[in-house]
């Protein structure tokens, strides 16, 4: 037993390095990654991160950001005695990622505008696990496609990509990736593709980190690793604001009532 | 630039915004004794903050403006503590028993639909019951009186039959200590189910089952609302970790401000003019709830936990 997983693995290892020695072979398409570290501190309110690189002249540049695959828990709308709308089935939605965006290029310059349907959206429905009593399991998916809209987790973002002048066969591009102010913690690949005719010459597949700093840092924290601390505070605190505004409203006016 | 970022909530949020949110529910905390969760909670999520954190941050938010509102009603005398401890044992009762009537519920399936109409209901029965009668006496009281001691009299021998009779001197009646003890008790059934403080079921029922003054009934209303949010804010910390308390200490600026002034107006308003204007408040809030079960949402999921 023990003999064989090693043996896997080994050949798993071997796979991988096979893979990896691919890849570098292709040329990398990206120069520079500004900031890899996204920093949330309080005044953070969205953000953008730039990717410079370069691509061969003929192809376009069309990137996304992509963060870990989560579960949800939902429940459906639907209608109750035929006109009230409320919450009625459960709905179970996994093996989607927590934020998708897609970035296309500037339409100036650039053949391809739509981001082809295979790293799209489809992506996720063709991936997506969908638990509900509803049979109409992709509008389900489409509805929660609006929810991640509507937070700015999901979407696409054209004229995102600038290029260069073309300096011989390559050109060099510049992409400004906004981010949400709803941004999730955590790791997101950034995958940007060199596309021609609809189709990946080259990828590259790079990371960003996400993670909070300074007071959002330690209020997370004791929120999340001492809750009874962190409630009884909180209502201390309310209650002193509320005292105070209190005092502050009797003495400036005189005591009189 | 006016933007701070919620670290539970895991969005950013305009200050001025948050602030005048605050300021808005605390005038009207302040003037009729409710806590305003029924209109904080959806003006948040309004705003990108999710139905989980908008709530329980309210009940945090809420803790500071009744501070802040009770202590202005005391120093006019409005509070009656005798009654509001009573009506608060009874709603810590209510409370628990209505957190596991939900569970029962929730299992049975249907919970939501039950909750939603439940709303409904008492906010139409409530607000109409309220806006007819206040507007009859505001007219001249002449037209009502004649139609009330006939109602009154089998519920007032009613009152007047059940044992542990007790005076309660700042509201200037007397009554069997069970009185307050089951109707907060009915209170807190209802609030649990709602999910909401329950001020809004709670000042019509000090005012037409309890008979009490309309003006400390608010003052007595803010001083039980501040105990029963404590005892959420601090649950909703330590078991669901949603109270956040960035966005909380925000709109309490906002609403300890708003609570003063609203005490101040409360005081210049008549008590059928207070009842009134509380009324169409209540209306007001039932349509809309009405409305947005009869119009098709734009999206046919939400998260769980919103309630």
């Amino acid at each position: 037993m023990i003999k064989k997983s090693l043996f896997m693995a080994i050949v798993l290892a071997g796979l991988a390095w096979q893979a990896s020695g691919v890849q570098a072979a292709a040329t990398d398409l990206v120069e520079a990654i500004r900031p890899e570290t996204v920093t949330i501190d309080a005044a953070f309110n969205g953000t953008q991160v730039s990717v410079t690189g370069n691509v061969a002249a003929d192809a376009d540049v069309m990137i996304r950001v992509v963060g870990k695959t989560e579960e949800y828990k939902l429940k459906q709308k639907g209608r109750a005695l035929g006109v009230l709308w409320m919450n009625m089935g459960s709905v179970h939605i996994a093996k989607v990622p927590n934020l998708f965006l897609l970035y296309g290029p500037d339409g100036a310059g650039s053949a391809q505008t739509e981001f082809p349907p295979q790293l799209g959206m489809e992506s996720i429905r063709q991936g997506a696990e969908i638990v509900a009593q509803d049979p109409d399991k992709k509008g389900l998916l489409e509805e929660f496609f609006k929810l991640k809209q509507k937070a700015g987790l999901y979407g696409t973002m054209n004229k995102a990509i600038q290029y260069g002048a073309a300096n011989g066969a390559t050109k060099p591009f510049t992409a400004s990736l906004k981010l949400p102010s709803a941004l999730p913690q955590g790791a997101f690949d950034i995958d940007v593709f060199a596309i021609r005719n609809g189709a990946v010459m080259t990828q590259t597949v790079r990371h960003i980190e996400v993670k909070e700093v300074g007071l959002p840092a330690w209020i997370s924290e004791l929120a999340f690793q001492h809750g009874a601390i962190y409630g009884t505070l909180s209502v201390l605190i309310a209650i002193f604001a509320g005292w105070f505004t209190g005092i502050l409203f009797k003495s400036s006016k005189g005591g009189a009532h | 630039m006016w933007h701070l970022y919620l670290p539970i909530a895991g969005n950013s949020v305009n200050i001025f915004l948050i602030f005048m949110m605050g300021a808005l529910v605390g005038l009207l905390s302040g003037i009729f004794g409710v806590g305003g969760g029924f209109l904080m909670t959806p003006l948040l999520m309004m705003v990108g903050i999710p139905p989980t954190v908008a709530a329980a941050s309210d009940s945090n938010q809420i803790v500071g403006a009744s501070t802040s509102g009770t202590l202005a009603h005391y120093r006019m005398g409005n509070v009656d503590f005798k009654m509001g401890i009573l009506l608060l044992i009874g709603g810590i009762l209510g409370g628990t028993l209505g957190v596991q009537l939900i569970k029962v519920l929730r299992h049975m399936g249907n919970a939501d639909f039950l909750i939603q109409i439940t709303y409904v209901v008492m906010l139409g029965f409530v607000g109409f019951y309220m806006f007819i009668e206040s507007l009859q006496a505001l007219r001249g009281g002449k037209t009502s009186k004649p139609v009330k001691p006939h109602k009154e009299s089998g519920y007032a021998r009613l009152v007047k039959s059940l044992p542990w009779q007790m005076r309660f001197e700042k509201s200037g009646i007397e009554l069997s200590i069970l009185m307050p003890l089951l109707l907060g008790t009915f209170v807190g059934v209802l609030a649990a189910i709602m999910g909401v403080g329950g001020g809004f079921i709670m000042v019509p029922v000090m005012v037409y089952l309890l008979r009490m003054p309309m003006h400390v009934v608010v003052g007595t209303s803010l001083f039980q609302i501040l105990f029963t949010c404590i005892n959420v804010t601090i649950m909703q910390a330590n078991t669901n970790h949603t109270v956040d308390f960035v966005l909380a200490l925000l709109l309490l600026i906002g609403s300890t401000l708003g609570a003063q002034f609203g005490a101040k107006i409360s005081r210049r308003l008549k008590g059928d003019q207070l009842k009134i204007i509380l009324a169409s408040l209540v209306l007001l809030v039932m349509f809309q709830m009405l409305f947005g079960l009869l119009l098709k949402p734009s999206i046919l999921l939400t998260y769980i936990g919103g309630h």
